[in-house]
């Protein structure tokens, strides 16, 4: 049996340098105070009036909101890279996360090497293929072994019974025809990926094609939570928040809501924003979680540093005493049946997250009158969570 | 295999808060080749309350079964409490005594018998090893109880049709998926424990694995994304496709039927 090649170690990029910021703001921090050495609250006193730094960067970053894909697109490369790396704001237009297409195309016209730089895209093609190609190896060996064991059977049988032995041959060359199908498609795949692609015969450098699309929860977080993001309008100028806040509830709505209608207190954009700032402000990077059916995931560090821990399921409570005269319709929507929470629970076991249901109390309409601040107005709802574990009493011994 | 009985339709469904129940073996299996309704085994051994495994009569079906039943004419639904009181109640004074008598006699008759066992047994143990014949001895009347034999089969009340007040009402979207599918030749059995409505078997669940599980929507509700995400995530994860369908128009009216499976592709 032939042993699995060794794979030579892999040189991860380091990302504890990387994504050294959580945040997209910088801070400076004071020199420390030293009660007994009164020179050094001069140091801070000369600090805090001569050389305070904004957090801010500066300039600010810049987006736009894009009407056709309803979010928000960042298309100039210092910002792209920044709220990618600091904060993992976003999502590469043309790559699974991280922006990450303009490399893979300059791979796949040689102008970077095999492997060079590579991106998480990948890393998890080249994983999944050595996986295959181990398969098939293993599947390979077994039946070389049997095939041996059916030669020895045969020999040591063969010397008495001569009869026996004329149709094996046949046996044999089948088995041998089977076993050939999976090493030749086997090698063939291996050489289509190794054969380097032929260099083109000038090197031009694309250009990058791609940008971060965030969405309004990350884009209004950015703007109005830590304020270093600008979103512009079609003509270039600033959207304040108290706009952008009105703008992102409209088009929360499918279609979105005309000016006329007026807005609601449990707008999706609302809800989703309230969880999104709860769990940032906790230092959780919240990244959306459509593809394991829940709203929101939440990693520790991010996601290059380890699997999500959590998955947030949004649920708007009424539980105002004000909402129960009001509508019974609205209450009902909000209700789930018992078979979705069985759902949603078995998915998230099977990638092993735990579900948090996360309630948003929702004011009632005669709270949130017009012309509020979002600050006041963000601060009228309430969240609580709840966590959720699939129990099986065969694996949950300890 | 003791042979079946027949069972005469329309037949009874014992209905104990809001639960639906049969409690006649005959009827189970007949439901079970003839509608294909196989309903849940949910009886225990009177020890062991908490037993979850090996379950025995009474079936319970889901109330989507019980009402498939009842809408085909084959079944109808009787309140059990209110039925058995009643029945009690109705017990005449002669019948009651007579039923004491009968319940008294055979238990003495027991006792006898009982303790002619356990002489002959202490005299065949005397016999063979050579000791003196025990005398026999008068059977003690005062510890006898009274056996009582358990039956797979129901007794039958005189019960006619039931009141409208215990009409199954199952939910219309549920329900119009359900007899959709049992049309189709599929078996149906429940399926909140993979976190949906229905799984359905392509036959007998006892021979087939499930292929679907299955969700009724009405005809223009909305259907979240997550929750096509969930669902065809969750189908995949356990070899099945998740399904969802609904009916055009309302309950009475035979409007189209419409259903769809989704797989998670994992590109």
């Amino acid at each position: 049996m032939s042993t699995p090649a060794v794979r030579p170690p892999r040189r991860r990029p380091d990302y504890n340098t990387i994504h050294a910021k959580p945040l997209p703001v910088s801070i400076t921090p004071y020199p420390p105070l030293i009660p007994h050495n009164p020179l050094s609250l001069l140091q801070i006193l000369y600090t805090f009036f001569f050389c305070r730094q904004s957090c801010l960067p500066s300039p600010l970053y810049t987006a736009k909101f894009s009407e056709m894909t309803r979010c928000v697109h960042v298309t100039d490369e210092r910002s792209m890279m920044a709220l990618w790396n600091d904060g993992f704001f976003g999502k590469g237009s043309l790559s699974r996360s991280e922006p990450t297409w303009l490399s893979r195309r300059r791979r796949e016209l040689g102008i970077i090497g095999k492997d060079e730089a590579l991106t998480a895209e990948e890393i998890t093609e080249r994983r999944r293929k050595e996986r295959k190609d181990f398969k098939l190896e293993r599947a390979r060996a077994e039946k070389e072994r049997i095939q041996k064991q059916l030669e020895e059977e045969r020999k040591a049988t063969g010397s008495t019974e001569t009869a026996a032995s004329t149709p094996t041959p046949s046996v044999q060359e089948k088995e041998e025809g089977e076993k050939d199908v999976p090493v030749s498609e086997h090698v063939e795949v291996a050489k289509a990926s190794v054969q380097p692609p032929q260099p083109k015969t000038e090197l031009v450098d694309v250009e990058n094609l791609e940008h971060l699309q965030l969405t309004p929860e990350e884009a209004f977080f950015l703007a109005f939570g830590l304020g270093c993001l600008q979103v512009l309008d079609g003509t270039n100028k600033p959207i304040s928040s108290t706009a952008l806040f009105t703008l992102f509830r409209r088009w929360s709505h499918f279609p979105p809501l005309p000016d006329h209608m007026p807005l609601q207190p449990d707008d999706t954009f609302i809800l989703s924003y309230v969880i999104y700032h709860h769990f940032r402000s906790l230092g959780w990077v919240v990244r959306p979680g459509v593809k394991f059916g829940v709203d929101y995931l939440l990693y520790n560090r991010g996601p290059v540093f380890s699997h999500a821990e959590f998955g947030i399921v949004i649920l708007p409570s009424y539980s105002h005493p004000s909402w129960s005269a009001v509508d019974e319709s609205r209450k009902k929507a909000a209700r789930k049946p018992w078979h979705w929470l069985h759902c949603v629970n078995r998915v998230s076991a099977q990638v092993k997250k735990t579900i948090i249901l996360v309630y948003v109390d929702v004011p009632p309409p005669e709270e949130v009158e017009k012309g509020l601040p979002v600050k006041e107005l963000l601060k009228k709802y309430r969240v609580r969570e709840f966590s959720l574990r699939r129990f099986v009493v065969s694996r949950n011994r300890d | 295999m003791p042979k079946q009985k027949p069972v005469t339709e329309p037949f009874p469904i014992f209905s104990v808060g809001n639960r639906f129940l049969l409690y006649d073996v005959n009827v189970v299996s007949h439901v079970r080749a003839k509608y294909h309704v196989c309903g849940t085994l949910s009886g225990t051994l009177p020890q062991i309350p908490q037993q979850n495994l090996f379950l025995g009569l009474p079936l319970e079906l889901m109330v989507e079964e019980a009402a498939l039943l009842v809408e085909k004419g084959a079944a109808y639904v009787v309140n059990d409490v209110a039925t058995h009181k009643t029945s009690l109640e109705s017990m005449s004074g002669p019948d009651r005594t007579a039923f004491l008598a009968r319940r008294l006699a055979s238990s003495e008759a027991e006792a006898v018998a009982r303790h002619e066992r356990n002489f002959q047994s202490r005299k065949a143990f005397a016999e063979a090893n050579n000791l003196p014949e025990p005398t026999p001895t008068e059977p003690d009347m005062e510890t006898r109880y009274h056996h009582i034999k358990t039956n797979s089969e129901a007794p039958y009340y005189s019960l006619k049709n039931s009141p409208d007040a215990l009409k199954p009402s199952p939910d219309p979207a549920a329900f119009a998926i359900y007899t959709h599918l049992q049309e189709k030749g599929y078996f149906l059995s429940p399926g909140l424990r993979f976190g949906c409505q229905f799984m359905a078997y392509p036959g007998d669940p006892l021979r087939f694995h499930s292929h679907f599980l299955v969700t009724g929507l009405k005809w223009d509700e909305d259907i979240d994304i997550l929750d096509i995400v969930t669902g065809g995530r969750l189908g995949t994860g356990v070899k099945k496709a998740w399904m969802f369908g609904g009916k055009q128009g309302t309950e009475k009216e035979d409007g189209e039927s419409r259903v769809f499976s989704v797989e998670w592709g994992g590109f």
